[in-house]
């Protein structure tokens, strides 16, 4: 069996293409560290993160000393001798043992220390940054890209699928709880972890499953952003007259 | 050049504005992972005097009544590390974390001049590291197992969004000796099955005990001269009376939610009825009057309406009527028969017993007759009452033979039935209303 001359030109070519796509790689990721390093930032401990409520939220939301939202616990009268009573404000300080090693190194870490979380991401999410992953040198290139609509819609893509390993672990609420949507903001610092607490901008669903379950998603949206974090993301695109990751609003609901 | 201008902006609002709808951002979808939550439950430390073992006992309290519920799975006490009285309030978080909990219940016992002691019980997301909820519980020492269920209470409440449950009380009909010579006590206990006491001397046989709403009083059939007799039993001083005085055959009884008042049947002239009187006396006032025996009222938690089981058809079928009689219609339909319904505290479903297919079994239906599911497949299990939050539903199961009854509690949801500790045979349980 022979190959005829139209097979053989179609493997050249694929040959080519390939040898091209391998040099082209090896130029973007062999540049990667001629990056210069940016100055080591401050990175804020997880530990500090949903103490306190960053902006008003819908969602009755208690002081950390008073008793959680319970309707039935609430209207029984204390136990014999009256004398329950909130204990005295307490704020959890931060445990050494509990805090991740600092991260001194810059936000983008695209050869991560975290092969896991780097699986999470895929290439299509590095293939949006190609500006940003191509070779930085010469004069032409500006100081940080356009934050534009795409740009705006591969980073949420980004976030979404870097949360989405620890959104998947949440437990079951209740029946009802899957038709609440909460809009939450998001303020990151440039480590990646959140800057402070996420704020519920809004909820959708019935009053009364919002009533009850409303708490219980905004638990788990702290909980998942506390367990994903840091979140890998562009320097670049960080903080940009557009906009950027520095400010990020998406929408919550479970299964 | 300025129309130009004009439009681009408007053009960029609108972008703007469709990018920061709900519609158009991006979308989070969480799991709804349907296994039971890891919470640590260490031991308590003590202080100011308070016992050391008392706080060890009260952490498995917590970790027993938070287990029973099938929501959680607890760390300890035994098998982990404790922690000090400062680290209640500022758990090392990274700690509880790697042994795997994703909760935290932390505390102290305190011993107090007076006597008592207080319980303090906080609940941490360890995973994202904040206090959820703190609560302090000052108790007689010997209540100490109170303050521990009202703990496991705030921790149920606070992770589920239900209402709380476990500080609350069964009454039910304890059964001892041979099957043809039973003894019947009502019994009271705690819903964890200890501080067992009997109400009741076991002279004449008692049936179907139901708690007022205040949790005061009982509501039960007792037997006098031979004949079904309801009684109004006070728990505290143990004093009882007849809800209708003479020879009236009355039973099945069960307080309306405002406690005011006692609906029940009366047998009379061949044919038994439904009735209702006021919780302190006075003349019955009859809401039924088909041929056919009408039995096992009770209310809707609004008082509005009230579910009955009755025989007008020729077979045991439930029927809903209003409070005062009017607009009674029939709610079961299908194959067997319905009966001994129970109206649940959030008002959305019916508990009662199917009966059919050589089985009797624990269901479920709306108020309306839809939407029946069966929570129990079982050989007799029969008597559903409803725990106060409306997520369990209690009832006693027959052994086939030997014809031993034993309680269970089965999750609304769907799931095991969980037996009640009971240290003997048992029977028609009601589960109280939240402990004062």
């Amino acid at each position: 069996m022979t190959a005829d001359r139209a097979e053989w030109t179609g493997v050249g070519a694929a040959l080519a293409f390939h040898v091209a796509l391998i040099a082209a790689m090896s130029t973007s990721l062999a540049s990667i560290n001629d990056v210069p390093e940016p100055p080591s930032m401050e990175v804020e401990l997880i530990d500090e993160v949903g103490l306190q409520a960053a902006a008003p939220t819908p969602i009755a939301q208690p002081a950390a000393t008073e008793p959680p939202p319970m309707p039935s616990a609430a209207a029984q009268p204390p136990l014999p001798q009256p004398s329950i009573a909130p204990l005295p404000p307490q704020r959890p300080s931060p445990q050494p043992s509990a805090r991740p090693a600092p991260q001194p190194q810059r936000p983008i870490q695209r050869a991560p220390s975290q092969p896991s979380r780097r699986a999470g991401i895929g290439d299509d999410f590095l293939k949006s940054f190609d500006d940003d992953l191509a070779p930085r040198t010469g004069p032409a290139r500006p100081a940080a890209p356009a934050y534009n609509a795409k740009a705006r819609m591969n980073i949420g893509q980004a976030i979404i699928q870097q949360a989405r390993r620890c959104a998947s672990n949440q437990p079951f609420i209740g029946e009802g709880a899957n038709k609440i949507r909460l809009t939450v903001n998001l303020k990151f610092n440039r480590s990646g972890r959140l800057a402070r607490s996420p704020s519920i901008l809004g909820s959708a669903g019935d009053s009364e499953d919002r009533s009850k379950y409303g708490q219980l998603l905004e638990d788990q949206v702290r909980r998942i952003f506390a367990d994903c974090a840091p979140f890998r993301l562009p320097a670049d695109l960080y903080d940009t007259p557009e906009g950027g990751w520095k400010d990020f609003t998406f929408t919550y609901r479970v299964d | 050049m300025r129309k130009i201008l004009a439009s681009l902006l408007l053009v960029s609002a609108a972008t703007a504005t469709a990018q920061d709808s709900p519609e158009n951002l991006p979308e989070l979808v969480g799991g709804s992972v349907r296994s039971s939550q890891t919470i640590a439950v260490p031991a308590m430390p003590a202080a100011q005097g308070a016992s050391e073992a008392l706080g060890r006992q009260i952490a498995e309290v917590i970790a027993s009544d938070l287990r029973s519920t099938g929501a959680f799975t607890p760390l300890g006490p035994n098998g982990i590390g404790g922690y000090s009285v400062a680290q209640a309030t500022s758990p090392a978080y990274g700690e509880w974390r790697g042994a795997g909990a994703g909760a935290l219940v932390s505390g102290y016992v305190e011993a107090r001049p007076d006597g008592r002691i207080t319980v303090a019980c906080l609940l941490h997301d360890v995973t994202a590291g904040r206090q959820l909820a703190s609560q302090g519980f000052t108790v007689a020492a010997a209540d100490w197992r109170r303050a521990a269920h009202k703990c496991a209470d705030t921790v149920y409440a606070r992770l589920t969004g239900e209402g709380a449950f476990l500080d609350t009380r069964i009454v039910y009909v304890a059964e001892t000796g041979p099957k043809t010579n039973r003894v019947k006590r009502i019994a009271l206990m705690d819903s964890d099955g200890t501080n067992l006491r009997y109400l009741t001397a076991g002279k004449s046989t008692v049936t179907t005990p139901r708690f007022s709403p205040s949790g005061n009083q009982l509501v039960y059939t007792g037997t006098l001269a031979r004949k079904p007799r309801v009684f109004v039993f006070d728990v505290a001083t143990g004093a009882e009376r007849l809800l209708v005085p003479g020879g009236a055959i009355t039973f099945a009884p069960r307080f309306s939610p405002d406690g005011r008042q006692i609906v029940f049947s009366w047998a009379q002239g061949g044919n038994t009825d439904i009735f209702v009187v006021g919780a302190n006396g006075g003349s019955p006032t009859r809401l039924t009057s088909a041929p056919g025996a009408d039995t096992s009222p009770s209310f809707s938690p609004d008082g509005r309406r009230i579910v009955f089981e009755s025989e007008r058809s020729g077979t045991q079928q439930l029927y809903v009527m209003g409070a005062d009689g009017a607009g009674q219609r029939r709610i079961s339909f299908g194959g067997g028969r319905s009966a001994s319904p129970a109206w649940s505290p959030k008002g959305n479903l019916i508990a009662f017993t199917r009966i059919g297919g050589g089985g009797f079994r624990i269901g479920v239906m709306d108020p309306s007759g839809g939407g029946e599911r069966l929570l129990t497949n079982a050989w007799q299990d029969e008597g559903p009452s409803w725990a106060p939050n409306g997520q369990f539903v209690l009832f006693h199961r027959t052994q086939q033979g030997s014809g031993n009854g034993t309680l269970h509690a089965v999750p609304v949801t769907g799931g095991a039935p969980r037996r009640m500790p009971t240290p003997q045979g048992g029977s028609d349980p009601s589960w109280s209303p939240l402990n004062n």
